[in-house]
């Protein structure tokens, strides 16, 4: 019980700090923009979206197994 | 019953959707005009409180959830800044493209506000023990990501703005049109914003937290699979796979380049 309550809170702790990183990567991809280097910029962008889902998926994964046996 | 408690469900989903708008509409009244004209080292103590009204006018509304609040004291709780700081409504900071993104950033504010329901209003009978349980834990997740997700609204914005190498390589490459470039990048920022906040945090998370049919779906499909050994070891296959290839392509690489 306790350790899926720690597994709970892992999920949701990471899947925040998971969508905090992908601000790192939107930005970064506007500082690629300034360097005229267009295909890494869409990359970064495709990055943020990848770590705002994937950390959403996690904080769902806690929310649905949180109050279920 | 489970209509009337969907209902519920999303007049809390409106109100997070009022906190942030709300929040990306500060943004672009107060808080890029104040960077833009450099207002800091001028502001006291009465002139922060008097910026920071809006965000208290935000954080009542979380307690007492009324449109009528959101839609007319938020507005004027602005009014004491620019009062002060008329410069915060010149034509220094109100170019043709600042201008837009504030009316987009209202025209939302609005729908969102109208969305919202008045306090007191009784739009569901009182849930299950265990619903209730869960609803008021996942809120608590729901607005934290609301929180991330306006800022990275706001640190894209931001960067398109304050981000002096980027506003210099745009003038470079743009000399006559720079404005419309800027335009141009904001929209498409915003509209990545939209998509960020309809496609992930409303359709994947508020659709399982404020739906109790999506909750039970959704556990229903994660059980599976987590049953679903073989897929699993499939997966994990092609994971090693996959990883190796990329550590021998790179490998590969790093002995060449020497």
């Amino acid at each position: 019980m306790r350790s899926q309550k720690f597994r709970r809170v892992l999920y949701e702790v990471v899947g925040i700090v998971l969508v905090l990183v992908s601000i790192a990567f939107f930005w970064t991809s506007v500082s690629f923009l300034s360097e005229r280097d267009y295909i890494a910029a869409i990359l970064e962008i495709f990055v943020g979206f990848a770590l705002v889902r994937a950390g959403l998926e996690l904080t769902k994964i806690a929310l649905i197994r949180g109050d279920r046996p | 019953m489970s209509t009337m408690a969907s209902n519920g469900h999303r007049d809390r989903l409106a109100r997070a959707g009022v906190i942030a708008t709300g929040g990306l509409l500060w943004t672009f009244l107060v808080l890029i005009p104040i960077n833009h004209l450099d207002l800091w080292p001028h502001m006291s103590t009465a002139n922060g409180i008097a910026a920071g009204l809006p965000l208290g006018i935000l954080g009542l509304f979380t307690l007492w959830p009324d449109r009528l609040l959101a839609l007319t004291a938020f507005p004027l709780s602005h009014l004491p800044l620019f009062i002060t700081f008329p410069e915060l409504m010149g034509a220094r900071v109100y170019g043709a493209h600042a201008f837009l993104a504030v009316t987009l950033a209202t025209v939302l504010f609005v729908i969102v506000c109208s969305r919202s329901s008045r306090p007191g209003k009784a739009t569901a009978t009182p849930p299950e023990r265990g619903t209730l349980t869960h609803a008021r834990q996942g809120m608590r997740l729901l607005w934290i990501h609301t929180i991330t997700h306006t800022a990275i609204g706001a640190s894209m914005v931001g960067a398109l703005y304050f981000y002096r190498p980027f506003r210099l390589t745009l003038r470079a490459a743009y000399p006559h049109n720079e404005g419309v470039a800027l335009i141009s990048l904001g929209l498409l920022v915003f509209t990545i914003w939209v998509v960020l906040m309809a496609r992930h945090l409303v359709s994947r998370l508020g659709a399982v937290l404020l739906s109790p049919q999506t909750h039970t779906l959704e556990w229903l499909r994660f059980s599976v699979e987590c049953n679903a050994i073989d897929r699993a070891r499939a997966s994990l296959g092609w994971s090693i796979l996959i990883a190796a290839l990329s550590l021998g392509v790179l490998t590969v690489l790093l002995i060449m380049g020497t």
